[in-house]
């Protein structure tokens, strides 16, 4: 058997469709759900004898039909066995497969929701195209279109719907969950100040791996290729130029493998060195880089800047003036009230000075203790004296005193009042409530 | 002697079976379904009628095999004209719309549908498939298959037999109804084919008759024009037959022939079948009158072909109209000048200009 031919579309280009769009697109052709038909699939083809009877059952159900482009054992499997029922031998270019597991493992790099762009879709209707997902959309730092600069939708503009729905649908320019139209809705196109974004390197990288099929790209390839690079750099006495543009914890990342070397700070290092990014993680790039410039290399845009990092300061100062923080008032004051005096956060002083934290803490917690016993105290004796003067004794009654002589809250009040005075028509001599006690 | 009995009547019967006479009343409906195809909008009904036996059915076939061939010739990447008997599937020889899909979706090798396919367990879950699924559901699954497929026409070969729905006139109407609203929504045209009575079926759904353009097949009448192209029939029958002494061909007896066909060609090669199988029974070497007369149709069911050709005249018969009048004249004489009342006068102030 072999399925209808469905041609997966603008494979070769930076357009390329998605696998999730064609998985979609080639169930819907054959009248089937997306689990219907990864049911046959699997019996027709692996001859899966738990899945014999095609009926759809939760193990054999997709998890996440988003997460088809990335690169798992489920995705794979699923490749293979398209591949195999309709002859098409390209499907791997409509997922992340060439990313290999160090980049295309990381869940932040991909979008978990499918999303679109409306007005791509426009375009699709206007020219005769079936309409499709792209490969760029599922990416999750692909936040707006790098054709019509509108922001990349993930919800129904009419009933807040996602669409990753796995029933079989018409197409994708309907939602699934209202039915209303998806196409040219829900167009917001930022000002160019608000959000500036640079996606330019991502299509690219879609690019390249259309371009060149079965290339893997690895975290070893990208490392080879910044230390090329870096040396090159060295080489011609520009490492303080280098050191300047590109973050110092980045670049111990990169030297010495101390962190993570994820996409983002990748895309990050390859803008700020003028690097193609498909080049870098495929490894092909030559180990020369432009003359930086660092009037445009320090102009990061919004998605590629790394978070603020706060400034170092010396610890002998910092302890200084946590000391003078605390001298400032007579009573102990709470860490936070510290940290706070001093300029810095609570965290900070736990992780820097532990046992002056430690101190503070027990300190404040001695201090509130005794605080709150002699409130209870107090408390406590304007009750009595309210149960020896009153005419009549009432709960309400009760806490009115104790409220109008002391400035307890008015649960504490609510509290003391219901453990020493009783109930209506329940009144107890004074002994009695000292028993109680 | 007797290899030579044995040989010519199979022969024969290979060439009426296998060739089809491409007769000129099949040329003409050919060229004007073709026509009427080409002209045709997405959701419209085009009706190919004819007398039964009259060549409806290959033509299908014929068109069917040239669309494909124009096409690249692999109906599972293209397939534009898509044809499908109409069977009465259902219990008590009735029609059923569920059964109708299901042929459908075999006729289109539908992967998941389909229940024909070779391997068995697969076909299997075909068919469990389609008896969970109803009929909407199978609908869908035509829907976007013939959509994927890019068909454009969509035949329906026998249509007559949606008539035997077994429920109420109103059933049938709705059939047709929903089959036109397919077509609309699958973006093909309807192609429905069947014999005369197929026109009354048509005409109880108005939307229908507003969409639908009629294809016939006539028989040979008996006028001169159509006696001429009738004895070419004959003659092509004649080919490859060995008649008895003093007869040389199918022509001698056309007027018995025509009467009893009707002037149905295809009538004509089951008779002549039905004629060489009695010859071969009775051991004979060549073809006589007996064997032509034994195997002609009784007189009742010639009547009963006769009455529904004659039902199809009526149905598909339009009262002559004289050629329009100009409609330049009458314009004309529309706007020509009334005869003016006594003393009026006519555009008073082209008279006052004169007068200045």
């Amino acid at each position: 058997m072999t399925l209808f031919r469905t041609t997966p579309l603008g494979v070769g280009s930076d357009g390329v469709e998605s696998f999730s769009s064609y998985i979609v697109r080639l169930a819907s052709v054959h009248g089937l759900s997306v689990n219907e038909f990864r049911a046959i699939l699997l019996n027709r083809y692996l001859a899966d004898p738990g899945c014999i009877d095609e009926r759809v059952r939760s193990k054999y159900a997709i998890p996440n039909l988003a997460n088809l482009v990335r690169p798992t054992d489920f995705s794979y499997q699923m490749v293979d066995l398209v591949e195999m029922a309709t002859g098409e031998r390209v499907l791997s270019l409509l997922t992340f497969h060439a990313l290999g597991n160090e980049f295309g493992r990381q869940r932040a790099v991909f979008r978990q929701e499918i999303a679109w762009c409306p007005l791509c879709l426009s375009d699709q209707i206007d020219s005769g195209q079936a309409l499709h997902l792209k490969l760029a959309w599922s990416i999750k730092e692909y936040s707006v279109c790098h054709i019509h600069g509108c922001l990349v939708v993930q919800q129904c503009p009419a009933c807040n719907g996602d669409q990753n729905s796995l029933r079989m649908r018409r197409s994708f320019g309907e939602c699934t969950r209202c039915g209303n139209s998806l196409v040219g809705r829900g167009v917001f196109t930022p000002e160019a100040t608000q959000l500036r974004v640079y996606v330019q390197d991502l299509i690219g990288l879609i690019a390249g791996i259309n371009e060149n099929p079965g290339e893997k790209l690895s975290y070893h390839a990208a490392m080879r290729c910044l230390d090329g690079v870096y040396s090159e750099i060295r080489r011609r006495e520009k490492a303080l130029g280098l050191s300047e543009v590109v973050p110092q914890d980045e670049l111990h990342s990169i030297l010495y493998g101390t962190t993570e070397l994820t996409l983002p700070v990748l895309r990050r290092l390859a803008y700020r060195l003028d690097l193609d990014l498909y080049q870098l993680l495929s490894g092909r790039l030559e180990p020369v880089t432009r003359p930086l410039d660092e009037s445009w290399l320090m102009i990061l845009p919004a998605n590629l800047r790394p978070k603020p990092k706060r400034p170092r300061i010396c610890r002998g100062l910092l302890l200084a003036r946590l000391e003078a923080a605390l001298q400032r008032s007579e009573a102990p004051l709470p860490l936070s009230a510290v940290a706070r005096l001093a300029g810095t956060t609570t965290g900070a002083v736990e992780y820097r000075f532990p046992s002056f934290a430690r101190q503070v803490k027990d300190s404040f917690r001695i201090f509130e203790g005794k605080r709150r016993q002699r409130q209870e105290e107090m408390g406590r004796m304007l009750v009595y004296e309210f149960l020896a003067s009153a005419n009549q004794v009432s709960r309400k009654a009760a806490q009115r005193y104790v409220a109008a002589n002391s400035d307890l809250s008015k649960n504490k009040i609510r509290a003391l009042v219901s453990k020493y005075v009783p109930p209506a028509n329940q009144t107890l001599s004074i002994s009695q409530c000292g028993n109680r006690r | 002697m007797r290899h030579v009995v044995d040989s010519w009547p199979k022969a024969k019967r290979d060439q009426i079976l296998s060739k089809k006479l491409h007769h000129k009343t099949y040329r003409d409906a050919l060229s004007a379904l073709q026509t009427e195809l080409a002209y045709s909008d997405v959701g419209e009904v085009v009706v190919l009628t004819g007398p039964s036996r009259g060549g409806k059915t290959s033509l299908l076939n014929r068109l069917a095999r040239e669309y494909l061939d124009a096409s690249g010739g692999d109906p599972m990447l293209e397939n534009p004209f898509v044809n499908v008997l109409a069977l009465n599937r259902a219990e008590g020889g009735r029609f059923s719309t569920k059964a109708f899909y299901a042929d459908l979706l075999k006729r289109l090798d539908h992967p998941a549908y389909s229940t024909s396919l070779e391997q068995q367990p697969a076909r299997q879950a075909n068919v469990d498939r389609i008896n969970r699924r109803n009929t909407a559901d199978l609908m869908v699954a035509c829907e976007h298959a013939l959509r994927h497929l890019g068909t454009r026409f969509l035949a329906i070969d026998e249509a007559q037999h949606i008539e035997w729905h077994g429920k109420s006139a109103h059933v049938r109407t709705a059939i047709l109804d929903s089959f036109k609203s397919f077509a609309a929504s699958a973006g093909v045209t309807l192609v429905l084919t069947g014999a005369y009575p197929i026109i009354r079926m048509l005409r109880s759904s108005n939307h229908l008759v507003g969409r639908s353009s009629v294809v016939e097949i006539p028989p040979y009448g008996a006028t001169e024009e159509g006696a001429l192209e009738f004895l070419k029939v004959l003659e092509w029958y004649s080919q490859g037959v060995e008649f008895e002494v003093g007869v040389t061909s199918l022509t001698d007896w056309a007027e018995y022939i025509h009467t009893y066909s009707l002037g149905v060609v295809g009538a004509v090669g089951r008779w002549l079948r039905s004629a060489l199988a009695r010859m071969e029974a009775e051991g004979a070497m060549a073809l006589g009158w007996r064997h032509m007369d034994a195997a002609r149709r009784s007189d009742g069911d010639v009547k009963a072909i006769a009455s529904e050709i004659a039902l199809g005249q009526e149905l598909l018969g339009k009262s002559p109209e004289d050629e329009p009048v100009n409609w330049d004249d009458a314009k004309g004489r529309r706007e020509s000048k009334r005869e003016l009342k006594p003393f009026e006068i006519r555009n008073r102030a082209h008279k006052k200009e004169v007068a200045l």
